[in-house]
Parts: structure tokens; sequence; C-alpha cells
């Protein structure tokens, strides 16, 4: 998935969020009443603020902040380079002396990481991000990645792996930075800060940054915090933290182990220096909420918050509600796993008045989505005691009105299944009443229905499935061995309302990313094979192009037939131990099935542009010439015609295993060379299936003695395509490499492969992925389509995504570039 | 939801106290002359808990689950 692909995603999730009415919300109160806001003419209990100590009202700070303005005025607007309103030093002063340390005031905590990471991380560092953390920190370590610095990420709070790459990356770094969260906002989950102590210990290369911003003032003495609560600084570590959450007073503090360190971000930090500082109100608050901490005061809320936090899991266990939170922590996670039901339950939840959030992809994989809540300390018991009964009596509610069971949410979080935990049985939960065809092999579906359904879609015919599951079962390699499903759903009367195939194989993670970060990933695979792969699970397969799906949209059972493929997938991606699901290609202007998709947790991104000429009109090179547009007429006769009669061109049914041996190099030269849809390479047994069978083709293409010296001339270029009843299909291409810059083979194949199908008697060729500008000039169109995805596991994606941003995006090869296709 | 005698252990003098006002229930209450303090007996839940006052505030100062199953016959 690019990175355009991730943007569009949450553009669309946000949307759908936003028109369910549950997220961009606004208050309408003109004066708040502790944790009661107004939402929609509806009073409703805050269970969504990060003031965790509930502060915000409190008197000493209101009344600092006033005094703060009448002295201040309503900003001292002018760069802490030069000079800063009296407060900042009093506010260091004490700041220091709750954290032992020297401190920096910031006036947020992201221009915070903007203003330390640059100064802190060299080019020549590494940095480890953890895989949740803070967004902000991810975008400051953008800047020093622009500057070469090596970026990679881990999994989330894996020491193990922490030390693994430390001991691998301290060969070439220095400094090694680990950057991590001090409590997660999302799960409410910590970072295991005695371990890291540990290996900065071990590891004179490491360094720790960490984001404390959920843990200043609810713990440790003074306030101090999650990670400082009950430990010094460590000599090797930065910890940056907030004052707009349980601190309530908007802000953000760095704190460093040597005053050189903090002074070198004060002189060099890029927000130090031209950004406006903290407004003075902000900044009188903060000194009488600093005096709250030294003096101990604070250590009333502190308790008042944990016995809510206490109390709040208490009941979400007795209540049997599956919190994925830490026992401490004010920010809690119930499990809910589709984005559909926890949009029903927050809904309902805001119905009855309480207003919690949703804590759904990109913040938490699409599958793993959860109601979000937090507690404060201005929360009673009551009002704890109430929202989780009802939330205890909505949650069941809500997953049957969605048609999923808690089963399925204790298996989309890996957690153990509690006893007399009931799912729905099988048969009502799949099948809805519809006849419902499930085969492991083509020959288990009949082949005249089928080929009737999907038949003249490409190279996915009862034969074309059949030579599928011939070439990729039974081999070595684990990737080119494949499970096949079928599904055939009719409805009462017996007729097809939708079939499909689906087919399970190891993939590789990058596969539509940025040709660069292949290359990048592909370096790593030189050392493990299987890096960034994971298995995947796709409606159609790897080696077919085209509508998979056949679905009768004027059935009404189509929606229910759809459920019940969901509800099969879902099985089938449990069997398979599959983290990627594709489901391929749709129509992409299908708002109705996009909303489906949404609801079941897939989002969209956009499919490979699929390349194909739906009609042939011409019957030869003239008419073929004058249907192409002015450019492509002049590439036709430069690039194409102009070398015609160079060759000598073939469709070969005799191939010799030495000679498709040959013809396989060609393909393997063309697939070692393009970056642009990274796969796994196929297995030369595929190409022996096909070599013997009527329904494909091998056309070869080899240049006349004048142009190769040669004593053995051998194909230049090579074609695989598929005949099915209606359309021509080209599969793959070989090449050459070294005639190709003088002659042209590449284009000359596409050439010879659209006059192959026209003499065949073809009106459509299909002529696939990728090369889409050089496929254009031959009169291609593309398909508007779309793939449907769920990834189980984020970490694969922002891994790649926190790749070098340098990249260029995924550019054509074929043809125009020297040396290469 | 009812909490057991041990969950209820687990919180703080104020949270119990809280909590005894939400979901408690006044049963019974003696001076004890010795101490100079109220003590109040609450039925919380499916257990008794003894609630001692200061007679000078009428603050609780401890709270403490019961033991005895006859505890209210010894309130008389």
């Amino acid at each position: 998935m690019s990175k355009n692909s991730v943007i569009e995603t949450v553009d669309q999730i946000a949307t759908y969020a936003k028109e369910k009415g549950i997220v961009h919300l606004s208050t309408q109160d003109d004066a708040l009443n502790g944790n009661i806001i107004r939402i929609d003419n509806k009073e409703v209990v805050n269970y969504g603020s990060c003031s965790y100590l509930g502060l915000e009202f409190h008197p000493k700070i209101n009344k600092a902040a006033k005094k703060a303005i009448d002295d201040y005025g309503t900003q001292f607007s002018a760069s802490r380079a030069y000079i800063s309103p009296k407060y900042y030093d009093e506010l260091e002063e004490k700041m220091d002396e709750i954290f032992n340390a020297k401190t920096i005031v910031t006036p947020t905590t992201t221009l915070g990481h903007i203003a330390a990471i640059p100064v802190l991380v060299a080019p020549d560092d590494a940095v480890i991000l953890d895989h949740q953390v803070h967004n902000s920190v991810q975008t400051a370590v953008q800047l020093v990645k622009a500057k070469g610095t090596h970026v990679e990420m881990i999994r989330h709070n894996r020491m193990d792996m922490l030390e693994e790459r430390v001991r691998k990356l301290k060969e070439k770094h220095s400094k090694i930075w680990y950057m991590a969260d001090g409590i997660y906002s999302m799960y409410g989950d910590l970072t295991p800060v005695d371990e890291v102590y540990e290996l900065m210990n071990k590891h004179k290369e490491l360094y720790y940054y960490v984001d404390d911003a959920h843990g200043m003032s609810c713990y440790g003495k003074n306030g101090r915090g999650y990670v400082l609560g009950n430990r010094e600084i460590h000599k090797k570590m930065i910890l940056a933290t907030s004052f707009a959450k349980a601190f309530a007073t908007g802000g953000g503090l760095l704190v460093f182990p040597t005053k050189e360190l903090a002074q070198k971000v004060r002189n060099c930090g890029g927000p130090l220096l031209s950004s406006g500082p903290m407004q003075p109100s902000a900044l009188g608050a903060a000194v009488a909420m600093a005096d709250m901490h030294l003096s101990g005061e604070i250590k009333e809320y502190q308790e008042k918050l944990h016995e809510n936090i206490k109390y709040t899991n208490l009941l979400l266990k007795k209540y049997g509600l599956p919190n994925m939170g830490e026992p401490i922590s004010p920010i809690f996670f119930v499990a809910v796993s589709l984005p559909k039901v926890g949009y029903n339950l927050i809904e309902r939840l805001l119905n009855d008045g309480y207003y919690l959030n949703i804590g759904i992809f990109p913040t938490v994989p699409i599958k793993n989505t959860g109601v979000r809540f937090t507690i404060t300390g201005l929360h009673t018991f009551e009002q704890i005691a109430s929202m989780v009964k009802a939330m205890a009596y909505h949650y069941p509610i809500a997953l049957e009105e969605e048609g999923f069971t808690l089963e399925q949410v204790y298996k989309a979080f890996k957690l153990g299944i509690p006893e007399g935990t009931i799912g729905l049985p099988e048969e009502e939960k799949s099948t809805n009443g519809l006849d419902v065809l499930h085969a492991k092999t083509i020959l288990d579906v009949n082949r005249e229905e089928w080929d009737s359904l999907l038949g003249d879609r490409g190279t996915y015919d009862w034969n074309g499935l059949n030579v599928l599951e011939n070439s990729f079962t039974g081999n070595d390699i684990p990737e080119q061995n494949w499970d096949f499903d079928y599904i055939v759903i009719k409805d009462d009367s017996g007729k097809p309302v939708l079939a499909t195939f689906l087919t399970a194989a190891i993939a590789k993670d990058d596969m539509l990313m940025p040709e660069d970060i292949s290359i990048e990933v592909e370096e790593k695979r030189k050392e493990d094979p299987y890096y960034l792969t994971s298995k995947t699970l796709a409606v159609g397969s790897f080696l077919t192009e085209g509508y998979h799906l056949y679905l009768d949209r004027t059935s009404k059972y189509w929606q229910k037939a759809m459920q019940i493929l969901i509800n099969k997938i879902s099985e089938l991606q449990d069997k398979y131990q599959a983290t990627t699901l594709m489901i391929r290609d749709l129509d992409n202007s299908d708002d109705v099935m996009d909303n489906f998709m949404v609801d079941n947790g897939l989002f969209k991104v956009p499919s490979p542009e699929n390349n194909s000429i739906n009609k042939i009109s011409w019957t030869n090179d003239e008419e073929f010439l004058a249907s192409l547009s002015k450019r492509s007429k002049k590439h036709f006769k430069q690039d194409v015609l102009r070398h015609k009669d160079k060759f000598e061109v073939d469709v070969r049914s005799d191939l010799s295993e030495a000679e498709l041996k040959h013809c396989y190099d060609l393909y393997m030269n063309v697939k070692n060379n393009s970056y642009g849809l990274n796969t796994f390479a196929i297995p030369f047994k595929f190409f022996k299936v096909i070599a013997n069978n009527p329904n494909w083709e091998i056309i070869t293409l080899k240049l006349k003695g004048a142009y190769d010296s040669r004593k053995n001339r051998k194909p230049v270029a090579v074609t695989f395509s598929h005949k099915g009843a209606s359309q021509y299909s080209f599969l793959l291409v070989g090449i050459d490499y070294k005639y190709n810059n003088d002659h042209n083979s590449y284009r000359q194949a596409m050439y010879r492969v659209i006059s192959r199908a026209q003499k065949a008697g073809y009106d459509k060729v299909a002529l696939g992925y990728a090369a889409t500008t050089e496929k254009r000039k031959f009169g291609a169109t593309q398909a508007d389509a779309c793939t449907y995805m769920q990834v189980k596991d984020n970490f694969s994606l922002e891994a790649l995504n926190s790749m070098s941003t340098n990249k260029k995006s995924k550019k054509e090869v074929h043809g125009t570039d020297k040396g290469r296709v | 939801m009812e909490l057991t005698k041990e969950e209820f252990s687990v919180f703080s003098l104020k949270s119990k106290w809280q909590l005894l006002k939400k979901d408690g229930c006044l049963i019974k209450s003696r001076v004890s002359k010795v101490e100079d303090k109220l003590i109040a007996l609450y039925k919380v839940y499916q257990f008794y808990i003894e609630v001692i006052f200061d007679l000078d505030d009428m603050k609780p100062i401890n709270i403490i689950p019961v033991i005895n199953p006859d505890i209210v016959r010894l309130y008389g």
C-alpha cells in the first residue's frame, strides 16, 4: 500500500466515522460543568478527556492564569532566542526540581520533539522506532531521516528485537536511539523502562528518547510521570512530556541528563529559535501547577485517579468486557474488532449519555478496532459504574446487530476465549439459508457453471484454475505453494448469486510500495528471504487479473451472499494464519459496496492499473495505426514498425525443455529487474504446465541473422498468454536486455501479442498490470478498479512507510530505460 | 455490579466510603464509650461493614469488613 493509499484510507474511515456522528464533534456548552458536556443537544459524561487529574478548573490554576493575563496580556510575542517572559525561568526552575534534571519548556510536546530530535540525532546515528510510538515523534524523525539518518521500526515493546537490532546496528552506528512512549495512547500500555535501562547499561551505543505525555502528573513523587516516577533520568536518555494532559495547562517539556545537552537544544532547536512562546496565561497556570506538584498537593488527586482506575478495571473484569488496557493506566480499550461494531456500540452509549472514543485504523490495525475511553479524577464511582453497566448491556447487542460474535473478537485480538462464551451456531452464522458450496479444488466445481459465471474474465476459467492448482502445489519452496478455495453461493431457486475463488500464499509486503523501497527491502531479504513477507489471502491470485468476483447485484440476496463470503474469508484467514486479506478487483465507484466493506473492516486501495484493449476493430497495421492517437502513431512507427522485419516470430507449442528453460531465464530477467509489482518468482513448473496446454500460447521472438551474430540464435523475447472464450490474456513477458535497446524487443513483443489476438479472432486482449505508459501507446485503456484490504498487523505497513522518504514512486522500466525492461 | 469482600478491601478509605454511600445500606449504629467513636454497621453487596466515625467531625476513620456472621445480633 503506497503512502497516498494510507492517506486515502484514513480519509475514507474518518469521513465514514464523521457521517456516523462519532468523530469531529463539538461541544455546545457555554460553560462546562465538570465532566458533563453537551453534544447534539444532549448532556453526556465525557470519557474522552486526557485531563486525567481533572484540574482544569482548579481555583489556584485558574487564578494564576487570569493574573498572568492581567500582568502580561494575552501574549508575549517574541522568539525565546531573544527574550522570554519571566514565567519561563520560574517554571523551568521548578520543573528542574521536580525532575532533578535540567528541563526546557516548549510550546507543545510536538514542537519539543521537533526542537530536540534534529539536534540530538546526527546523520550517522540510527533511530529505532517502536511500532506504536506517537505520531508526533515519528513526524520529528522525518526531519533527521531527510538528512540521511538510518531509521527503522521494531515491533511494539519487543526488547529482544531491540537488542538484536542494536547488536547489528552498532557495527555501523555509534549512537542508536530507541524512541518510545511512556504510556501508549491507544491501548494504554507501558514502555518497559527497567528493561530499556538494562539494555542501555549493556550497550553503550543505545540511547532512549521517550515521550511520557500520558504519564505526566499522574504518577510518581511530585507527579514526575510514569517513566521517571520512581527512578532518576538515565545519562543516555531524553524525556519529553506534556503539560496538556493531566498537568492541565498546555505546553510541553523536555528533560535532559545534562545541562550542556539542554543548552545545545535550547541554542539550536528550530522551534525554540523561530516559533512563538507559550502564552502568559498558560505559563502562569503552569507555574502554579508546578507549585502544586512540588508541595505534594498533587498526591491527593493522583490517589483519586488511581482509585477510579482500579474501580473501572474491576467492573470491566466482572462484566467480562475484553479490556486491553494495563491495570494502572487511565486509558482503556475495549476490543470490538470490526469498525461497524465499534460505531454501533459508541452510538448506543452516546444515546445513553456516555461519550467515548473509537480506536480505529491507522492507530490500530483495522480488525483490532476498539472502544477507547479515559478515566479521570473527575469521574465519580456512580458515573463509572453506570457507564460500564451500559457498555456491558449494549456490547452483545451491538455484536449481534452487526452479525459478529464475542468469539470472533477474542480471535481477532488473539485472546484466550473465556469459558462459557458461546458463538452463533456455524450454520446460522454463515449461510442465512442460502446454498453455499465451498470447494478446495476446481475439480469439485461444476465446470460449465463456473465458466458461465467467470470463464470469460481472464485466465481463471475452469481450465486456467486447474493449471494454477497443478503449478502451485507440491513445490519445495514455501511461496510457490498456494491454498485454493472456491465459493459458489446460490439462492433458494438454485440461481448463483456469488462465485469467486481465493488463494492463500506468502507475499511480499512491499508488493505495491515504491520501487526504491522494494530495492531496499530486497537487500535485507538477501539475509532473510522472508523479511517483511506475510501470508496473504486474496480473492483471485497473484497471477490472475480482472474482476474475480461474480456477484449478481440484481439478486435480493447479494448482500447476504457477500456477508457469507466475508465470514468464510474470516474463517479461512484463521485457518491459514493469513495476516493480510485482499479482495480484488472491484468497481472503484461503487459506494454501496464501499460502505459494506468499511463496515466489515476492509479499506480501499487502488488496484494496480490493469490494461486492456477492449475492442479490436482493425485488421492490418495501417488500420491499427489509424486507430491510435497522434502521439502513439509516432511511437508505433518509430519503435514498432521500424523494427518489425528484424524479428522471426513463432507461436510455439513444441518447445523442448532446454528452449523452455531459456524462455524462463528471459522471464527471470524481467522479474529481477522490475520491482514495480514486487512478487515472488513464478516456479518453472508453471511454465512447463502451460507449455503443454492448448489454452495457452507461447510466442517467441528471435532476431534475424543480420541482427544477431550468435551461432545459436535464441529468442530475445517471449510472451506467455492465455486463450479464453472471448478474451486473449497476455500474462508474462521475458526479455534479453542486451537486445532491447537497439531493437525494442519489449515493444515488439507487445505488438506481436496484440496482433496474435487479432489474428486469432479475439475482440478483446488483456495486457495485464504495470508498464501502463507503454501499453497506452498501443491503445490500451485502464480499468477503474480497486482492491479492499485488511491488515491484521500494521507493523509491516508502518515499517515500510518508515523507510526513506527520498524514494521515487513506482516507475515504469519497460522500453525506455537504458539496458533494462 | 456487586463486589466481593476481597475486592472491596483493595480500595482506600475514601473510596470505600464512596462505595458504601453508593451501594451500601446503614443497618444499625452504636457509640463506643471506650473508644469515644461512633461505629455504624452497613450492609453492602453480600457482606457487612463496620464504619468507625470520629465523633468530633463525624468523618469515617476506618472501614472494616466484618467476619462474624452474627454481627447484626451483637448490635442488639
